[in-house]
């Protein structure tokens, strides 16, 4: 091998956030957002990205998680110390406040990143599931539009998922 | 606000219980709760990641206990829970297998359908006429799951034999759900051996049952497996693995992990083999010493049921449960608390999905 290969470029791509702030990610790192890398494949990649639903807190956690996965990948390690790994890194990951969970959901799947999203719902799904409604209409900022007569009759029909 | 289509996703990786209560959260959360779309999705994601899987085991009439499949993969002493029964049973009862969290049971005069884990139920008409006539005569159903339009299909097999127990001859009838009535369909010409008093063996869309051909009683193909597709409403066979002795031997069928199972047990050996879906050919799972398994002599039940994580094969054994080990070729006994006493298990999925 000549030096020259090791030499070669990488490409790199810059991916703006909502708030104006960018961040530089290799390729390796940018495919793993399932919407740049049919970008890159439809050769329509513009070395600029703007990522409208993102902020940069979120998105730095975004490439941080990324990274991580890209280079646990090719590091060349075995496939079962690879696994362990990312299984680490991942319960980790999710050890943030919930409000940041959600949006790294949200923006799981707006940039369609399919492992990262099952990771979130999971993590929100086992984090909700012994909480009141009441911890789970806060949690999810949702109002409650049921009256209080409609609440009882829906809360009746399966009076013994409350026990 | 989170998009409807996030909660969903979150709520589908969830046990039945929690989704029923956060019904309540609003109504936009109940309609998506209660719609068909999520049920289906909801029943997927546990079918394609191995979650809300359950073994239900025992009678109704001394009341039913579950373990969660998933308790395996954590201890050898795991915990039962009770199950809620639909009715106050005071006759004998006959439970199907389960299909998509649903059970067909039959308590006589009622028949109706059940989802153990959403606790629904639906009373069905009765059967047609067809009764068994004499005591030695017997009826079987099994429950099976059509996905081209999504209606569950029972099939009724009514046997009819002799004083002498001698098979004379079989009715079968099929309901469907969707269409919430019964009709007599081509007759069954086989008998359903008697110790094997299965016929609900479903994987993917198809009914199984292990039979005897009286007039190939001596050859070695008289024990076939039937093989009922639900949609198409047909009859074909499938071959038992090659080679495999079936004098002296008792042969049964399960389901593990979504495929079909076979287990052989005879004087000396205990053989289990895995059918492979797409290729219609077995391969052996396991083949070990009578005694390296147990040394009882007879009865000897055994009947493979999950996957744990770590890949060891959890099996019913004479009334208890053991995790083996393929790898090493051992085995460990599992302690279960609550009911000790372990009858009749089998798998069904926590699902929402409505009888």
């Amino acid at each position: 091998m000549s030096s020259s290969t090791e030499l070669t470029e990488k490409k790199v791509f810059l991916l703006k956030s909502l708030d104006g702030v960018i961040f530089e990610v290799e390729e390796s790192v940018a495919v793993q957002l399932e919407v740049i890398r049919e970008l890159i494949e439809g050769d329509c990649a513009r070395p600029f990205i703007s990522l409208y639903n993102v902020t940069s807190e979120i998105l730095a956690l975004v490439i941080e998680y990324c990274k991580h996965h890209a280079e646990t990948c090719s590091g060349g390690t075995s496939a079962t110390i690879a696994d362990e790994d990312l299984k680490t890194f991942d319960n980790e990951f999710m050890n943030v406040d919930e409000n940041i969970l959600l949006e790294l959901c949200s923006a799981a799947d707006y940039l369609d990143i399919k492992s990262l999203f099952e990771l979130t719902c999971r993590t929100l799904a086992s984090l909700i599931k012994d909480r009141t409604i009441i911890e789970v209409r806060k949690m999810f900022n949702v109002e409650n539009d049921f009256s209080v007569v409609e609440e009882k009759a829906v809360r009746k029909e399966f009076a013994w998922a409350f026990k | 606000m989170i998009p409807s289509d996030i909660i969903t996703e979150i709520l589908s990786r969830l046990p039945v219980k929690p989704i029923l209560r956060f019904r309540c959260v609003s109504k936009s959360w109940c309609s998506i709760i209660d719609s068909d779309d999520f049920i289906q999705r909801h029943l997927r994601q546990s079918i394609t990641t191995y979650s809300n899987h359950s073994i239900i085991y025992g009678y109704m009439l001394t009341g039913l206990r579950s373990i969660d499949v998933n308790s395996f993969d954590e201890s050898y002493a795991v915990q039962s829970h009770a199950v809620q029964t639909p009715v106050d049973f005071l006759t004998s009862d006959y439970m199907s297998n389960s299909c998509n969290g649903l059970i067909l049971v039959s308590a006589k005069p009622l028949l109706f359908l059940w989802n153990p884990f959403s606790r629904r139920k639906k009373i069905l008409p009765s059967a047609s006429t067809i009764e068994p006539t004499t005591e030695h005569s017997r009826e079987l159903y099994g429950l099976g799951y059509n996905s081209r339009n999504n209606d569950y299909k029972i099939i009724r097999v009514v046997e009819f034999r002799n004083a002498a127990q001698q098979w004379i001859n079989s009715k079968t009838e099929i309901y469907s759900l969707k269409l919430n009535s019964w009709k007599c369909v081509q007759s069954f010409p086989y008998p359903l051996p008697l110790s094997l008093g299965n016929l609900g063996i479903h994987v993917n869309g198809t009914l199984h049952a292990l039979v005897e051909d009286f007039s190939l009683v001596h050859s070695n193909t008289s024990i076939r497996i039937v093989c009922f597709s639900v949609e198409e409403e047909k009859r074909y066979e499938l071959m038992l693995p090659t080679y495999i002795p079936i004098e002296n031997v008792k042969l049964e069928l399960h389901m593990l992990r979504e495929s079909l199972c076979l287990t052989s047990i005879s004087k000396s050996r205990v053989d289990i083999w895995v059918m492979n879906g797409s290729e219609e050919s077995w391969s052996q799972l396991l083949s070990v010493s009578r005694t390296m398994i147990h040394p009882a002599p007879v009865p000897y039940s055994l009947m493979p049921l999950a996957y744990s994580n770590n890949g060891e094969v959890l099996i019913y054994l004479n009334a208890s449960f053991i995790l083996y080990d393929l790898s090493r070729n051992d085995f460990e006994f599992v302690v279960v608390s609550g009911l000790p006493m372990i009858v009749d298990p089998m798998v069904c999925i926590q699902s929402l999905v409505c009888p």
